[in-house]
């Protein structure tokens, strides 16, 4: 008799003798001590850590096979050079909401022999050598139980040992190659690992998408906590769960650029999944501080802050300056992104696109001479211009794109600008002979000294 | 909700395990999605009631002259494949009894399996001795045990002497 | 003719509580008989062995050396299961129900894994499921205690109640012992002592309940006594 059987019938005796014998309150003790007493029992009942971290029979010499993760890089799959050889379930495990858990045997193979009418080859042939897993409380057997549950890969007739389990709360037949035949093994409920996750609002969100028959494959590791949320590495990206409940992922062709430029410390977690534009070309994810990646021919950028704000009021890929093309780039009191079709400036003038054809005389300028625009672009008579901080931009088809900028804008201003006697810039501004800049017009040529103060003109006169 | 196997009539009138074995024949518990099939447990000690379709919950108790035979049927999509080319059921000899052929390898046990095809139809033999240095003694009681497994008119039992 | 209304009324009102009481008493009389016996009022059967119970001497009685049947029926979870008792270690049956209270400290015993008898086969057997819940049966047993649902097995082996347990050889096939214990420790001792001396088996301290109900067990004590059958003793209102 146990300690609390003891004690709850001891209870309950006491209390028969002193109210009458079948009394409520007799009983009531009774139940109550037991309740009392087991629940007690049920909470200081000492655990061993190793069951608490790994669940039972978690060392070599219990005798069941380590989880894959364990020995696979955190990886809960079959390691290269095994593959699945059966699976079974267990149900009702709270390791999986309550729901079945499948267990996939990931067999190792044989090199160089056959089996000789067994399904299984003999050590000598094993691609893999019989050991205990190490390194977390996860011991069990690795390449050691010769063991097959049979129903994947039924064209493979010959295997090696079994190497290790996979773990998933999806059934197997959806991501491997399996047949649906159940199998079930209760007694393997607990058995776990620290490179698994316990079952979360997260995991379950993984399972519902199809676990490691996802798009984010298997996972690697177990769930994190990250700013506002939690994340789980998988080897196809990463699934980010915000307190709030939502769930994104984001696939590796966006994770590497999202990470290097601090993934959800600095850019916030995932608002979207990594999903495909229209047209198919690129990938991209939002991100919650107002950020985007896009990944496509283009390469891979982020696109953030009053630059991503307007280009997403202008639809996106479907705005004049098209798909990002390069970084973000701050020069002085603004900043500028590169699209394929045009450039987004944004300084305290106002962010602008600066669009074909003014945008490579921009470029070619850069930010540093010709500031950051401070109106949209203006065609009159073929001719397009776009005022910059410190300068125009000015562009036709006869003379090609070009900024004029500095003093030499200032004399060209003062003599008309567009309008005035020198015409339109031909060239981008070049540096002379005397450490000064000059610039070529339909007309003429200005000079600039190199104070920029006193700029030098009419060395070609205009014609007019 | 788990749902529980169901009873095969002609199993339960047909079961007559060999003096000294106890023997459950049962359809696997299936999920959605799944597919169940026969499943039949001998041992030389009591059947206990969980589910483990190839008995680690027997094998655990098994004492050193003690034997566990699991016989699983598989779908017809089995039939044909690699792994159940074998034909008929297999007698598992001394010799070819190993240690470390077991779903759960225990110290002191040895195991068998087999994959095969009967009539049609796939199975896989699971066989774990409770002694590997005691196997000439309990083999030949496995052999007993086999020697009842009829598989015939779709059905899986161990039927009387003949 | 007012006082004899009243005589009437309180003697009616003094019968009427006489029979209420009476009533009351029979109740209270079923109701403690009951309990004695065994029976529990609980519907989750979770309430302490009654004081009867736990103060039943262990015994083991009745027909050693008959042939064992095989136990057929099905477990907890609707398999067939058929276990023979012949041929191997021995078997000790234990027949259990899930209401039964004197039955709960050897649910509680086995499912917590007590050890049972050397190198013996403990088998739990219960009624079939249609006498019996499923549910209730599969929660006590665990995953550790062995159960067998049959009926059969009970009229097989003439069980009398629960808790009862039967000691079969597996060497013969045959019975070595039955009878009925409090707790599973005395049922230790049964086995134990009906392996130290078989002679005795059939003979040990009586049961105050199985013996009542033993038809053997009586014949023999009459029989001690000279009184064999058509006896006039036996026959008190034949002249």
């Amino acid at each position: 008799m146990t300690f609390t059987t003891k004690l709850a019938t001891g209870v309950g005796n006491a209390l028969e003798h002193r109210f009458s014998r079948r009394s409520l309150l007799g009983r009531a003790a009774v139940v109550g001590a037991a309740v009392t007493v087991g629940g007690l029992d049920f909470v200081l009942r000492p655990t061993p850590a190793y069951a608490a971290v790994c669940g039972p029979g978690a060392s070599c010499g219990d005798g069941w096979t380590a989880m894959c993760c364990t020995i696979n890089a955190g990886v809960n799959q079959c390691p290269p050079g095994s593959f699945a050889g059966g699976w079974w379930k267990a149900d009702g495990a709270s390791l999986c909401g309550g729901q079945a858990r499948y267990y996939i045997d990931c067999q190792g193979e044989c090199t160089h022999c056959g089996c000789n009418g067994s399904p299984f080859c003999t050590d000598t042939c094993w691609n893999c050598e019989r050991r205990c897993a190490s390194g977390t409380c996860d011991e069990r057997r690795v390449c050691w139980n010769v063991f097959r549950y049979g129903q994947c890969n039924q064209q493979v007739g010959c295997s090696g040992p079994v190497l290790c389990r996979m773990i998933s709360c999806v059934p197997p037949w959806k991501f491997e190659s399996c047949t649906t035949d159940a199998a079930t093994d209760d007694n393997t409920t607990d058995h776990t690992a620290p490179c698994l996750s316990p079952w979360s609002p997260l995991q379950s969100s993984y399972a519902s998408i199809g676990g490691a028959g996802s798009v984010l494959g298997a996972e690697v590791g177990a769930e994190y906590a990250v700013a506002g949320g939690t994340a789980q590495h998988t080897t196809a990206g990463r699934l980010y769960r915000s307190s709030a409940g939502a769930d994104r992922w984001v696939l590796n062709a966006v994770l590497t650029t999202y990470v290097a430029h601090g993934e959800v410390d600095a850019l916030g977690l995932p608002t979207t999944n990594t999903t495909k534009t229209a047209d198919g070309h690129y990938a991209y994810n939002d991100f919650a501080e107002n950020f985007s990646i896009y990944v496509g021919p283009s390469g891979s950028w982020l696109l953030g802050g009053p630059i991503r704000t307007l280009w997403v009021q202008l639809g996106r890929e479907n705005a004049a300056v098209g798909y990002p093309s390069g970084p973000d780039a701050a020069v002085g009191a603004g900043n500028w992104q590169v699209f394929v079709h045009g450039v987004i400036a944004s300084s305290t003038a106002g962010t602008l696109e600066i669009l074909a054809p003014v945008a490579a005389g921009w470029l070619n300028a850069g930010a540093a001479n010709v500031g950051y625009p401070t109106a949209a672009a203006a065609v009159n008579g073929g001719v397009t211009t776009q005022t910059c901080t410190a300068g125009l931009l000015c562009a036709s088809s006869a003379t090609g794109s070009h900024a004029v900028y500095g003093d030499i804008y200032a004399a060209w201003q003062a003599d008309g600008g567009v309008s005035g006697s020198y015409g339109l810039p031909t060239a981008d501004v070049a540096v002379n002979g005397g450490g000064g800049t000059y610039q070529t017009f339909q007309e003429g040529r200005i000079d600039a000294a190199p104070s920029r103060s006193h700029p030098q003109r009419h060395v070609v006169p205009p014609r007019r | 909700m788990i749902p529980e196997p169901r009873a095969d009539p002609l199993a339960v009138r047909a079961l007559r395990p060999p003096p000294g074995w106890s023997a459950r024949v049962g359809w696997r518990a299936a999920g959605d999605g799944e597919q169940s099939h026969r499943v039949l447990h001998a041992a030389t000690i009591p059947m206990t009631g969980s589910r483990s379709d190839y008995g680690s919950d027997i094998a655990a108790r098994l004492g050193v002259d003690d034997s566990l035979v699991v016989l699983l049927e598989f779908g017809a999509s089995a039939v044909g494949t690699a792994l159940f080319a074998p034909r008929g059921l297999p007698v598992p000899q001394v010799t070819q009894f190993d240690p470390n052929m077991l779903q759960r390898t225990l110290p002191g046990q040895s195991g068998f399996q087999r994959f095969f095809t009967v009539d049609g139809r796939a199975f896989c033999l699971y066989v774990v001795l409770g002694s590997h240095a005691r196997r000439a003694r309990t083999v030949p009681r496995v052999h007993a045990l086999l020697s009842r497994v009829d598989v015939a008119d779709g059905t899986l039992t161990l039927r009387g002497p003949a | 003719m007012l006082v004899a209304a009243v005589v009437v009324l309180a003697v009616v009102v003094a019968l009427l509580v006489l029979l209420v009481t009476g009533l009351l008493r029979s109740h209270a009389d079923i109701l403690r008989a009951l309990h004695e016996l065994g029976a529990s009022l609980d519907d989750d059967g979770t309430a302490a062995p009654s004081r009867t119970a736990r103060q039943l001497p262990p015994t083991f009685t009745g027909a050693a050396g008959r042939t064992a049947a095989a136990v057929v029926g099905s477990d907890p979870l609707g398999s067939p299961v058929a276990t023979s008792v012949d041929g191997g270690r021995d078997t000790l049956l234990v027949f259990l129900s899930s209401g039964c209270t004197t039955c709960q400290p050897f649910w509680g015993a086995l499912r917590g894994g007590e050890a049972g008898p050397a190198d013996t086969n403990v088998l739990v057997v219960t009624r079939d499921p249609d006498e019996e819940s499923t549910a209730r049966i599969a929660d006590l047993a665990g995953d550790r205690v062995p159960v067998v649902m049959s009926t059969q097995a009970w009229e097989d082996y003439e069980i009398p109640g629960s808790p009862h347990v039967v000691l079969v050889d597996g060497g013969t096939g045959t019975v070595r012992g039955e009878g009925a214990a409090g707790t599973w420790p005395q049922v230790l001792d049964l086995v134990g002592q009906a392996r130290g001396d078989r002679a005795h088996a059939r003979s040990w301290l009586p049961d105050p309940v199985t013996a009542r109900d033993n038809a053997d067990r009586i014949d023999a004590e009459l029989a001690a006594h000279g009184i064999g059958d058509g006896h006039a003793s036996l026959y008190p209102g034949r002249p």
